[in-house]
């Protein structure tokens, strides 16, 4: 098929998903690594070239405007193939292990500017051949949101567990208790407020190692706010988070850590959110 | 729970914080002006949290008889509503005297043993307290929050406002109080600096229930069952939860009701013993929001709820944190090979099911492996699938709740509601009971034909390492998904005690299946308590009548022998059910005009004229215009000629019952024929002839008392006629205590009626004054009272109550003529062991019973109160004793008797004479003790 040809049939694809999303999505796929070719029902059929890792399809999604996609394809064929949106900071989806059946892959993001890049690649480091359909980008079903003050609501993660990390009592807490977690854990599950204003959540949180480390607010794979941990080793410290737009991580998130090495252990024992961007600590200590 | 006893306590010894998870509640602004008439229909009450449901005190179920209670705030006041759901208002029960309203002005705490809400507010230290009653009564009192109770004063005034309503028509009857107190009784307004504590609670007097919205551990006044109180100063959106749905393993949904008009959240949160907390949450601006509430684990969790605004996470409501239990729910299986479904989904080597319909589906080889279910061991069918069916038949009512009570060598009916299964129009629905060696399975029946029902013996299967009778009843016709049956829809299975069991307690299963649908239902136990054999004796005159429900209309007429042994054994000497086939007890039915009962269409035939004019009330049978039928020869001349035929067809009754319970504008007798609307313009000596909107308007007193004297000449006529064209068979009526509200409520006036009924019967409940009205109404006519056990409908869930033997013997002290009980269906072995207590002391006194005559006053006890003991004297002057106890808890005693009353004092439980001058002992719960003293 020649090379025009080819890009007929891709436009054509694209344009059967959906108008919004051909107004969005690439008008063309770019190999990386890889030889593509398009069929005339948009599958988009991927070879990658010897030993290439992480080769595969390219693209740039456009016109985005400040709110939270589900991004999805189908996938078959032979190895495992991954995606990564990137737009301010890079999340991946799961690796899906390919078969003759088709599989759909999806995943969320909050881009932080107009245009995100995608990638549907092979994570083996041998030849794969797979098959890619129905790509497809939608926006988040976002609540209604209504403009209300926060004064200051407090979260401990007793009430609010994550999916890994573990509960201990400390002595040094203000209350008892703290969220024992390291680098990459999810330790607290926060809900977001259907809110329109500016939001501010003050994560008090310890480290164990003068290391440089960060607070993250995720969801899904993506690590959509983050803000560094700068006290000194095993010093209490408010570390602000925002402003969060409540749409990025609606309707929930993660409390996640980027710390230098995988030794340092970080401590959260509580957590409050505000529309208040200048809350002081005797404000955040006596918050309820 | 543990961590919270510790928590509440730390609150009370501080007196600085109300328990953490007993609850929230916001205080928003009253966004109208509120009047005080008890009606609560004022707009501004739309937007308020409503507190609701209330908990029974030191239990962990919720009140059978529930309250919603609000507050609201403005400049001045603090207004607070209650409405408090109550059965004993709804006519239809003839529970009013349960209702207790005894109290009439306030600062008394005789207050508590009225019907009453509480009301207990803290504020910095300071504790302002409130019971109200339904005569809007007042006992306001403050003290220090710290020794609530102790520090009580009640000089203190509130000045609170207060007026209270009644819904008594509907079946949600309920009563209201309004309220508003003024600020400056409680130390000001709000401040933001405030810390505020709340109890709101609720003595309800006929279901014996305390309850309260926070969970009370230690008493209602005790700091540390307060929750948390709190004041916006906006207009909050309104919402309301609804019934509280059963807990079920699996998506569980709970309505709560909202304006509507505001962005609303309600937020479940659930929390398993080792497992994460879990929320739900459901979010919009709809007048009804739907909480999930997911179960997915087993055994015992913590719940709570709360409705807050989905963007300022502000909160209106928090319920306190509950502990409650769902099990039975886990699967187990270790298919190697093989890969198992459950609900379409791969199950690791363990799976949580739901409550209803779980599909497992095994994929692969189908013999590597085997599935349990808690105990028991499920077998997929040879295609590898099966329905599994958990938690979903049910039994009516719910014998699961706490447990069942059969009596050794007796039987106990349980009604099966053959609901079948979702999605599928099964053919051999099949109901199992698993019963315990020794005991047995007679039969089961529908009722009207409606279901054909083959009864079978099934095989053994083992239970642990019990071994255990598999009884089928397999439902020929075809049984489609249907939630809404009826009770004369459901089957009644007859299960009968061996008269020997080892254990105290055993345990029996019910389950269904269907091999045509695959399906199999999980065994769902029923715990069993086996009392005693039971020991009643039939007194020869007095009655011990036992209404039957719809067992005289079984298909199986032959397990009336069963139903008739038992009663026998009970003391029962008159039931309804067993249709006249049981000799030895009498057989009663009921009279009416309804189609199907006497009819009176040929009468119409030949009387068009005498049609009723159906105005008031709409009959839907041929019905006469009383006035014709107590004027018109021909009328009482037809009844008398089909008296026999409808006594013949009814299984020629030993008595016949004329019930009778009906308002003064809604009965069948209230005709607006125009015949009768000039028979009431001379009776009520006006000037015209009255439209009946006109009577209704503006001459209800008058209708009343010609209604009452219309019932009474339709009763003479009964009377009459019986009497003389079926000699020996008795009339009785059944209807309401002699009151004022009685005349216009239940239509009648006893003292029109003491010559023209044979027995008269009435109840339930006691309310002395209108108890000693009865009597002097009726005066030698003889007296037969009630006990209603409780009044249950198709859709309730909560654990069955009984008729305690304290309860029947007060009933039998007060009558002349015996008790009746109302009505077997929810009845277990509780009932019937005391029923067969007092029926032996009948029996064996009963010329004491028969005339009534009462000496209580030769008894000197102290602690009793007068309604816990009776004495009756024979002709010769012997005196039968009778103390009660009616509470639960053993109670002592010591008694002697004034000078001329004493004798030979015999014991009549142990049969031993008791030398001593005073007679002491003790009274185990719910039961009674009877000396009889020999002149």
């Amino acid at each position: 098929m020649k090379s025009k040809q080819l890009f007929f049939a891709a436009v054509c694809a694209v344009l059967a998903i959906n108008v919004c999303a051909a107004t969005m999505l690439p008008k063309q796929w770019k190999a990386n690594k890889s030889t593509i070719s398009v069929a005339a029902d948009g599958v988009i059929s991927i070879k990658t070239n010897d030993k290439a890792k992480t080769a595969g399809i390219n693209g740039i999604i456009r016109n985005l405007t400040p709110q939270r996609y589900k991004v999805s394809f189908a996938v078959k064929g032979q190895g495992k193939v991954q995606s990564a949106l990137n737009s301010g900071g890079i999340a991946y989806s799961k690796a899906v292990k390919l078969t003759d059946q088709w599989q759909n892959v999806s995943l969320t993001y909050f881009p932080k500017s107009k245009t995100m890049s995608m990638m549907i690649y092979s994570t083996i480091s041998n030849i794969a051949e797979f098959q890619v359909k129905d790509i497809a980008i939608a926006p988040c079903e976002v609540p209604e949101l209504a403009a209300a003050d926060i004064e200051a609501k407090l979260f401990l993660p007793a009430d609010f567990p994550g999916e890994n990390g573990k509960l201990y009592s400390k002595k040094d807490s203000a209350v008892g208790k703290a969220a024992w977690g390291k680098r990459w854990y999810n330790v607290m599950k926060l809900p977001v407020p259907a809110n329109s204003k500016p939001l501010y959540y003050y994560i008090h949180a310890q480290k164990t190692g003068d290391v440089k480390c960060a607070v993250n607010l995720r969801t899904d794979s993506q690590n959509v706010y983050t803000a560094a941990v700068t006290a000194p080793a095993n010093q209490w410290q408010w570390v602000k988070v925002g402003p969060v737009n409540a749409v990025a991580v609606y309707p929930e998130f993660y409390i996640n850590y980027s710390v230098a090495d995988a030794k340092t252990v970080i401590w959260v024992d509580k957590v409050v959110l505000s529309t208040n961007a200048a809350l002081t600590d005797a404000d955040l200590d006596k918050a309820e | 729970m543990k961590k919270f006893l510790i928590w509440a306590a730390l609150c009370a010894c501080t007196g600085a914080a109300w328990a953490a998870n007993n609850g929230l509640v916001a205080v928003g602004k009253a966004a109208d002006k509120i009047v005080i008439d008890g009606k609560l229909d004022d707009a501004a009450w739309q937007n308020s949290v409503s507190l609701t449901p209330f908990i029974l005190q030191k239990q962990n179920r919720f009140a059978t008889e529930q309250t919603v209670a609000k507050f609201l705030w403005d400049d001045e006041y603090l207004y607070v509503a209650f409405r408090c759901y109550d059965k004993a208002l709804d006519p239809v029960n003839n529970r009013m005297p349960d209702f207790k309203a005894a109290v009439k002005t306030g600062d008394t705490d005789k207050i508590f043993k009225d019907d009453c809400v509480i009301l207990i507010l803290l504020r910095n230290g300071k504790s302002y307290d409130f019971a109200i009653n339904a005569n809007g009564a007042v006992v306001d009192a403050s003290g220090q929050s710290k020794n609530l109770w102790m520090s009580r004063n009640r000089n203190w005034n509130s000045n609170i406002q207060v007026k209270i309503d009644r819904f008594e028509r509907t079946a949600l009857a309920n009563w209201s109080v309004e309220a508003a107190i003024p600020w400056r009784s409680l130390g000001g307004k709000p401040q933001s600096s405030d810390q505020w504590g709340l109890v709101t609670g609720r003595f309800q007097q006929g279901a014996k229930e305390i309850s309260s919205f926070q969970i009370v551990s230690d008493g209602m006044h005790a700091a540390s069952t307060a929750g948390k109180l709190k004041f916006i100063k906006q207009i909050i959106p309104g919402c309301e939860p609804q019934k509280v749905p059963l807990f079920m393993p699996g998506k569980n949904l709970w309505d709560f009701k909202t304006s509507g008009k505001d962005y609303l959240q309600v937020t479940g949160k659930v929390k398993f013993d080792r497992q994460k907390v879990q929320y739900n949450r459901a979010k919009g601006k709809k007048a009804l929001l739907q909480l999930p509430v997911v179960l997915a684990g087993n055994g015992e969790f913590a719940f709570s709820w709360s409705v807050e605004n989905p963007a300022s996470f502000t909160e209106y409501l928090r319920s306190p944190e509950y502990t409650f239990r769902v099990s039975a729910s886990m699967l187990k299986h270790n298919f190697k090979n093989s890969v198992l479904l459950v609900n379409g989904a791969k199950a690791g080597a363990t799976a949580v099911l739901s409550s209803g319909l779980n599909l497992l589906e095994l994929k692969g080889r189908a013999n590597d492996g085997s599935i349990t279910v808690g105990d028991h061991k499920i077998t997929l069918e040879d295609n590898g699938k099966l329905n599994l069916l958990l938690e979903d038949s049910l039994l009516w009512p719910n014998w699961l709740a706490e447990g069942v009570y059969i009596n050794k060598g007796g039987i106990q009916q349980f009604l099966f509601i053959p609901q079948g299964v979702k999605g599928f129009a099964l053919s051999d629905y099949t109901i199992n009971f698993d019963l315990p060696e020794g005991f047995e399975l007679p039969g089961a029946s529908g009722y009207y034909k409606k279901w054909q029902l083959e009864c079978k013996k099934a095989g053994i299967v083992e239970y642990g390492k019990q071994k255990y009778n598999r009884y089928s009843i397999v439902v020929k016709n075809q049984v489609r998904h249907n939630t809404k049956l009826r009770k004369h829809e459901f089957i009644a299975v007859v299960v009968k005690a061996p008269e020997v069991f080892s254990a105290a307690e055993t345990t029996l299963y019910y389950h269904i299946s269907s091999s045509k649908a695959n399906i199999k239902e999980m065994p769902i136990p029923v715990k069993v308590k086996l009392l005693e054999k039971l020991n009643g004796k039939q007194p020869e005159k007095l009655l011990i009548e036992l209404w039957t429900g719809w067992l005289g209309s079984l298909d199986d007429t032959t397990l009336y022998r069963h139903f008739g042994d038992f009663f026998k054994a009970a003391g029962i000497n008159e039931a309804n059910g067993l249709l006249n086939s049981y000799p030895g007890i009498r057989h009663f039915r009921l009279i009416s005009f309804q189609d199907w009962n006497f009819s009176c269409a040929d009468y119409l035939a030949k009387h068009p004229e005498h049609k009723m004019g159906q105005v008031y009330s709409q009959v839907n049978y041929p019905m006469v215009c009383s006035t014709a039928m107590v004027k018109a020869p021909a009328f009482e001349e037809f009844f008398r000629s089909r008296l026999p035929a409808w006594h013949k067809k009814w299984n020629n009754p030993h008595n016949i019952h004329w019930d009778y319970e009906n308002r003064v504008f809604e009965t069948y007798l209230a005709c607006s024929c125009d015949r009768c609307l000039k028979d009431f313009q001379a009776f009520a000596k006006l000037d015209s002839k009255p439209t009946p909107e006109l009577i209704k308007k503006s001459y209800r007193k008058e209708w009343t008392r010609y209604m009452n004297i219309r019932m009474a000449e339709v009763s003479a006529l009964f009377h009459r006629s019986i009497k003389s064209v079926l000699p020996g068979v008795d009339y009785s009526i059944y209807s309401a205590y002699q009151s004022e509200s009685s005349k216009s409520f239940y239509g009648l006036d006893w003292n029109l009626l003491k010559d023209k009924v044979g027995i008269a019967a009435c109840g339930y409940s006691r309310n002395i004054a209108e108890l000693e009205a009865t009597r002097q109404a009726i005066e030698n006519t003889p007296l037969m009272l009630g006990e209603l056990v409780y009044p249950y409908r198709e859709t309730e869930r909560m654990a069955p109550k009984y008729a305690s033997a304290a309860v029947l013997m007060r009933r039998a002290c007060d009558a002349t003529k015996g008790i009746l009980i109302y009505e077997y269906p929810t009845l277990d072995g509780r009932s019937f062991a005391a029923m067969a207590a007092v029926s032996r002391i009948m029996s064996d006194h009963e010329e004491f019973f028969l005339r009534g005559e009462r000496c209580a006053e030769v008894l000197q006890i102290k602690g009793f109160d007068p309604a816990d003991y009776e004495v009756l004297q024979n002709k010769k002057g012997d005196l039968l004793v009778i103390l009660l106890n009616p509470s639960r808890s053993r109670r002592q005693f010591e008694f002697c008797l004034s000078g001329s009353a004493v004798g030979d004092i015999i014991d009549l439980q142990t049969a031993q004479v008791v030398t001593a001058q005073k007679v002491k002992g003790s009274i185990k719960g719910d039961g009674f003790a009877a000396y009889l003293v020999r002149k």
